[in-house]
């Protein structure tokens, strides 16, 4: 029967393959479109923080059925990351304040993720507004692209696959 | 912490422990003496992370212990976990984290991490939420001074 740590390990190897599918798909000459690349980050954060709380034995049958665990959840990991690579008080509660944030984007990227119908905007499939107006994610500007191209928000990338490192150790 | 006999109480080290004692010829070793200091450090290492979180996240209002049975408590292996509430985090129910252990803030120890909003540690209070693994609140980790809060 797989482990505990069998299943924290599958879900990190896959979600670092999809963080650096993401990090390939930014040096790209030819443009990809933005939803595309959000997609891939917002799947590796999934599996990060279904890794991490794989490794207390939560039931991975359970984790599958959501995608509305990376705001809870990768704060955490980005804090406990920070202390481990011994980042500073001040860094790590500015970090953590703005990953807070971050997450909390990345996760209603996903398209089942939408706080109760007010933000059904993600990065896969076309919706209607509250005017009926659809939209659809290629043309749509998705605030954690812009978050995660500041210093801060490389900063909370390179935590991450810090953060993916550490449980493959 | 050194180990004893536990029928003469004479000192013995780790190599001598494991053949008779050399005074009464007995076995029998203060075991419970080791595994308190296992449970000392592991108070000391709690109250580290406590600090430590309390220094980095404004929102954070209580620190708790989270206990299994008292047999696991003292051994070595078993994480520290803490019962974390905080206005900062987002409402998911009881997710616990499990982290190895972090030298650089003196936690030698593996750890699991539950974070929950004052509302959610209103309804584990209430019974609508619950721990798993049979795991109890125990005593509030101090907040260090200085690092604001209520």
């Amino acid at each position: 029967m797989a482990t505990a740590m069998d299943w924290e390990r599958a879900f990190a190897r896959q979600g670092r393959a999809d963080l650096e599918t993401f990090e390939k798909m930014q040096l790209q000459e030819f443009s990809i479109p933005v939803c595309h690349m959000l997609q891939f980050l917002q799947m590796a954060c999934e599996k990060l923080a279904k890794a991490y709380l794989c490794g207390t034995g939560s039931d991975p049958t359970v984790l599958q059925t959501s995608h509305a665990y990376v705001a809870k959840t990768l704060p955490i990991v980005i804090r406990e990351q920070a202390d481990h690579v011994n980042l500073g008080s001040q860094k790590t509660e500015g970090l953590v304040k703005r990953a807070r944030h971050l997450f909390q984007e990345i996760e209603m990227l996903a398209p089942a993720v939408k706080r109760g119908g007010k933000r059904p905007d993600n990065c896969e499939y076309p919706w209607a507004d509250d005017t009926e107006t659809v939209h659809v994610p290629l043309d749509w500007t998705f605030h954690p692209a812009k978050f995660i191209s500041d210093h801060a928000g490389r900063t909370i990338l390179k935590l991450v696959k810090g953060a993916f490192a550490r449980t493959l150790e | 912490m050194p180990i004893t006999c536990a029928k003469c109480n004479t000192p013995l080290d780790a190599q001598s422990a494991q053949e008779p004692c050399p005074h009464c010829r007995s076995l029998d070793r203060n075991v419970i003496s080791i595994e308190r200091g296992v449970g000392t450090e592991k108070i000391q290492a709690a109250r580290a992370l406590a600090e430590r979180h309390y220094l980095v996240e404004p929102g954070l209002t209580h620190v708790f212990r989270v206990r299994s049975s008292e047999e696991r408590e003292l051994a070595g292996s078993e994480p520290i976990k803490v019962l974390e509430v905080n206005e900062d985090t987002v409402p998911a129910g009881i997710l616990p984290v499990h982290f190895g252990p972090t030298l650089a803030i003196g936690v030698p120890f593996s750890s699991i991490i539950i974070e929950i909003t004052p509302d959610e540690y209103e309804q584990l209070l209430a019974s609508k939420l619950k721990l798993p693994n049979g795991w109890v609140i125990g005593e509030e980790m101090p907040r260090p001074n200085g690092s604001g809060g209520e």
